[in-house]
C-alpha cells in the first residue's frame, strides 16, 4: 500500500515549482542586488504573485481539458 | 465631507437591505444559512473569496507599509497568501467541497473522531476570529473618524451593527453578495487608480524609476530578519488552505470543480489589486507626499490630490467595504464555530428549527457586541496579536488537515498531537519573544509548524492505522467524478 493518496502528476510539478521559487526568492543575495531601482527580491515577489495564479489556472485547465 | 457621508450611508443602507432581503431565504435552513444552500457560481464565489481576504489591511496598510518599510518587504508579505491560494486550490478544494459539510472542524472531527479536535478546533477559531475582527473594527472606526469626521465610538458602533445584521439574518447568502459589491469596489479603486497614475507617466517601471531616484528606500529590503518576512509569508501560505472564512466558501460552491477555479480566480483578483498598490499609487505617493507622518495615509493624500469629491467618496466607501467585507465573513464563521461546531451535535438532536435559527442570529450579535466592546478600548498591538490568531491557525490546522486528506498513515493520535503540539509551540514561543523570555531568532509559525508535522509523523507511525473504511471515504473524496451534495 502506497503511503500517500495519488495526486495528479501536472499538480505534483506545479506544486514542486511553487515551493521551489518561493525558496529561491528568499535566498539572501536577492536583497543586495537592485533592477529598476528596486531589489530583486522585490522583483521574484511581484513575479511569484503572476506566476502563482498562471501555474494554478494552467494546471487547473489542463486537467478540466483532459 | 458632505458627499463622501452621504455616499458611505448608501453603502451602508444597500449592505442592510441585501441583508433583509436574504433573510427571507436563509432563517430557517441550515444549508442556505451557512453555506448559501452550495449553490454559489464561480465568479460570485471568486470576488467573495478575493473580498474576504482582501481586509482594511490590503487597502490602507498594504500602501502605508510599503511607504514606510519599502515594496519588496510588503510584496514579501502579500505574496504569502497568494501562494496559499494554489496550496488551497490544489491540497483542499477539491477533497473539502467533496467531503460536503459546513465547517473545517466537521471534517477535522470526522478525520480524527475525538472530543479534543471537536472542541479545541471550535475554541481556537473563535478566540483568533474574536481578536481578527477587533482589529478590523479598529480599523474601520479609526477610517471612518479620519476619512468622513466621525467619533470613532460613533463609526464603530454604526459600522458594527450594519454588519452585525446583515451577517446575523442573511448568513451566507448575503454576505456573499456584500462582498461580492465590496470586492468589486476595492478593486475598480484600487486598479483603476493605479492606471490613472501609470497613463499619467507612461509606464509603470517609469513610475518606479522616478519614485526609486528620489527615494531609493523604497525599492530595497529594509534591515529586518530574513525570517521575519519568512515567517509572514509561512503564515499567510499556510492559513489559506484552513482559515475558516475561506474554507466555508470551498462548501458554498456548486462543485469541486467550481471551487478550485473560484480560489485561482479569487488569487488572480488578488494579486492585482495588491500589485496596482505597491507598484503605481505608492510610487506616486512617495514622490508627491515624501516624509508622511503616518504612513497609513498615503492613499489616502494621493486620493485627496488627485480625484474630485464624488471619488473620494467611492473610495471611503471602498476602504469601509475591505473592512466590512472581511469582518462579515470572520463573523459568520465564529458564529458557526459556536453555533454550529459546538452546540450543533447537542441542538439538532433536541431543539426545532426554529431554536436553531435563534441560536445562529444569537450567536452572531454575542460575538459581534463582545468585540464591538473590546474594541472601544482596543489593545495597543491589536495588529500583531490577530496576526498571532492566525498564525496559531495555521500552526494547528494545517498540518492536520493536509495530512489527513493525502497521508494514508494520518490517524488519531497524529492528529490530534499535530493539533495540539501546533497550536502550544505557536502560543509558547510566540509570547516568550513577545516578553523577552527567550528569543530564538525565527517567527513561532517556522518552529510550530515543522513540531506539528513532526507530531503527526510520530503519531502516525506509533498510533493505530487507520480502518480500511475511513480509507475509503477519504479515497472518494479524491475523485473528480464525486456526486456532490
Amino acid at each position: 500500500m502506497k503511503a500517500f493518496f495519488p495526486m495528479r502528476g501536472s499538480e505534483v510539478v506545479a506544486l514542486a515549482f511553487l515551493i521551489l521559487f518561493s525558496v529561491v526568492s528568499f535566498m539572501p543575495r536577492w536583497r543586495t542586488i537592485e533592477i529598476a531601482g528596486m531589489a530583486a527580491f522585490g522583483w521574484f515577489m511581484a513575479a511569484l504573485m503572476v506566476i502563482s495564479p498562471a501555474v494554478a489556472l494552467f494546471v487547473f485547465l489542463r486537467e478540466r481539458h483532459s | 465631507m458632505l458627499v463622501e457621508r452621504v455616499l458611505v450611508l448608501f453603502y451602508l443602507a444597500g449592505c442592510i437591505g441585501i441583508g433583509v432581503y436574504a433573510s427571507k431565504r436563509v432563517l430557517g435552513s441550515r444549508d442556505e444559512y451557512w453555506v448559501a444552500g452550495r449553490r454559489i457560481g464561480t465568479f460570485v464565489n471568486a470576488m467573495a473569496i478575493m473580498a474576504s481576504l482582501a481586509s482594511g489591511g490590503s487597502i490602507i496598510g498594504v500602501m502605508g507599509l510599503a511607504y514606510s518599510q519599502g515594496i519588496p518587504a510588503t510584496l514579501a508579505l502579500f505574496a504569502g497568501a497568494v501562494i496559499g491560494f494554489p496550496l488551497a486550490s490544489l491540497l483542499v478544494a477539491r477533497p473539502l467541497r467533496n467531503f460536503g459539510r459546513y465547517t473545517i472542524t466537521d471534517f477535522l472531527a470526522h478525520r480524527y473522531p475525538s472530543a479534543i479536535v471537536r472542541y479545541l478546533v471550535p475554541i481556537l477559531i473563535i478566540i483568533a476570529f474574536t481578536i481578527y475582527i477587533v482589529a478590523q473594527m479598529k480599523a474601520a472606526g479609526i477610517t471612518a473618524n479620519a476619512l468622513l469626521g466621525i467619533p470613532y465610538e460613533t463609526a464603530l458602533t454604526l459600522a458594527t451593527v450594519v454588519f452585525v445584521l446583515y451577517v446575523s439574518i442573511g448568513g451566507m447568502i448575503a454576505i456573499t453578495w456584500t462582498d461580492v459589491i465590496q470586492g468589486l469596489l476595492m478593486l475598480a479603486v484600487v486598479v483603476g487608480t493605479a492606471l490613472v497614475m501609470v497613463w499619467r507617466v507612461g509606464s509603470p517601471f517609469e513610475l518606479m524609476d522616478q519614485a526609486t531616484r528620489v527615494a531609493p528606500e523604497l525599492g530595497r529590503v529594509t534591515n529586518q530578519l530574513v525570517s521575519s518576512y519568512l515567517g509572514y509569508f509561512v503564515i499567510w501560505a499556510t492559513a489559506i488552505p484552513v482559515i475558516p472564512h475561506i474554507v466555508m466558501r470551498v462548501f458554498t460552491a456548486k462543485d469541486a470543480r467550481g471551487a478550485q477555479l473560484s480560489l485561482n480566480l479569487a488569487m488572480i483578483a488578488y494579486s492585482v489589486m495588491i500589485l496596482a498598490a505597491c507598484l503605481a499609487i505608492v510610487p506616486v505617493g512617495k514622490l508627491n507626499f515624501p516624509g508622511l507622518a503616518d504612513a497609513d495615509q498615503v492613499f489616502l493624500r494621493v486620493m485627496e490630490s488627485e480625484f474630485p469629491p464624488v471619488i473620494r467618496g467611492i473610495a471611503v466607501a471602498a476602504v469601509l467595504a475591505a473592512v466590512m467585507s472581511t469582518t462579515d465573513a470572520l463573523l459568520l464563521a465564529c458564529s458557526s464555530a459556536i453555533a454550529h461546531d459546538l452546540l450543533g451535535n447537542v441542538l439538532r438532536e433536541r431543539a426545532s428549527e426554529r431554536t436553531n435559527t435563534v441560536i445562529r442570529i444569537g450567536s452572531a450579535w454575542g460575538i459581534g457586541l463582545l468585540a464591538l466592546y473590546w474594541a472601544f478600548s482596543p489593545p495597543e498591538l491589536i495588529s500583531q496579536f490577530y496576526t498571532a490568531g492566525v498564525g496559531i491557525l495555521s500552526a494547528s490546522l494545517f498540518v492536520p488537515t493536509v495530512a489527513g486528506i493525502w497521508w494514508k498513515r494520518a490517524n488519531l493520535l497524529g492528529g490530534v498531537l499535530a493539533l495540539v503540539l501546533g497550536a502550544v509551540t505557536y502560543v509558547a514561543i510566540f509570547f516568550f519573544e513577545h516578553f523577552a523570555i527567550l528569543d530564538i531568532g525565527l517567527s513561532p509559525i517556522l518552529v510550530a509548524l515543522p513540531a506539528s508535522a513532526v507530531a503527526m509523523l510520530v503519531g502516525g507511525l506509533v498510533g493505530r492505522p487507520e480502518s480500511d473504511a475511513m480509507l475509503e471515504q477519504i479515497a472518494n473524496l479524491h475523485r473528480s467524478d464525486v456526486e456532490t451534495t
